[in-house]
């Protein structure tokens, strides 16, 4: 259970809300501080089943924590995100660095929105949401 | 041979400390700002796993797991117990109601490996503190060692590791 009170950045909220109506095919987009803490969700509402934005935020931490260790393993140099692809569609996460502060971007994409598209989106999203953060 | 055993207890309880300690190779960490400092006062904390090996020869290896201690990260326990052969469970005494977390730790781990092969690391903790473990433990009619032990002293550590293989030894036998 998140009990912190993290202050949202101002506006992230709305970029989110903004974003996932843009973007056709878009499902949700959450923003978690690197230790998966939730700051900011929208979208979920697409999606058919219940879901708990706490729990992916910190699962969404996670996967880019053992991803980006991976790829240290593996000698990959750095890395800007990691992608999971599943028959109902496919999420997107990245690393977001703001000032001394850390946090994950998750987009999810339905299955009928290709790679190429989804990634595109996902780097017009990073910018907005890197942008509302240095705010 | 390959021994899988696990680190589990709370944050700040010295997993990521156990295992950088014991391994023979570079620990695999995934840490990340803690913005929990007010609970655990620490720039860091783990949010995957950790993992580091002990390396035995031709005899095999020791491989060291190291669970994110916090609740919200529960997703990846089951993931990271499946198959251990033990469990570490370390507390931090310093820490408010680690009692209390000696026992949910062991009530959830209990579900993924055998609670016989747990032992319990009690790390800044006194006779008193190690004397209401043991009341603890006993109630449950498991057979779980409660030691001292500094997270930070690979002697500490590898005669916790030596209870859990010798208790899992025993219980081989027995079978």
């Amino acid at each position: 259970m998140n009990v912190m009170n993290l202050s949202t950045p101002s506006g992230l909220a709305d970029v989110l809300g903004d974003k996932v109506k843009e973007y056709d095919g878009l499902q949700f987009l959450l923003v978690a501080t690197a230790d998966g803490f939730l700051v900011a969700d929208s979208g979920q509402k697409h999606l058919n089943k219940e879901w708990d934005a706490n729990r992916i935020a910190s699962m969404a931490v996670s996967f880019c924590a053992l991803s980006h260790s991976m790829a240290d393993e593996c000698d990959l140099g750095v890395v800007q995100g990691a992608s999971v692809q599943g028959d109902n569609g496919m999420m997107l996460a990245r690393l977001i660095l703001s000032g001394e502060a850390e946090y994950v971007l998750l987009a999810s994409f339905e299955n009928r929105i290709n790679n190429g598209l989804a990634n595109w989106a996902l780097q017009k999203i990073f910018e907005s949401v890197s942008d509302c953060l240095k705010k | 041979m390959l021994l899988k055993v696990v680190f589990a207890g709370p944050m700040g309880s010295g997993k990521s400390t156990a295992i950088g300690v014991l391994s023979d190779i570079e620990p695999v960490a995934t840490e990340a700002k803690n913005n929990e400092r007010f609970k655990v006062d620490k720039p860091t904390t783990t949010v995957g796993l950790d993992y580091g090996e002990i390396l035995l020869g031709d005899a095999g290896k020791v491989a060291l797991y190291g669970i994110p201690g916090q609740e919200r990260f529960d997703f990846m326990w089951p993931i990271v117990a499946k198959g251990a052969m033990g469990v570490i469970l370390l507390l931090d005494c310093s820490q408010d109601n680690y009692i209390e977390k000696l026992a949910s730790f062991a009530d959830t781990f209990s579900k993924w490996v055998d609670p016989g092969s747990f032992v319990v690391a009690l790390n800044r903790g006194t006779e008193n503190d190690l004397e209401a473990c043991n009341l603890l433990v006993e109630k449950r009619d498991v057979v779980m060692p409660v030691f001292m032990a500094d997270p930070r002293e690979k002697d500490d550590l590898n005669m916790l590791l030596h209870v859990l293989i010798s208790n899992a030894e025993i219980r081989l036998l027995q079978e």
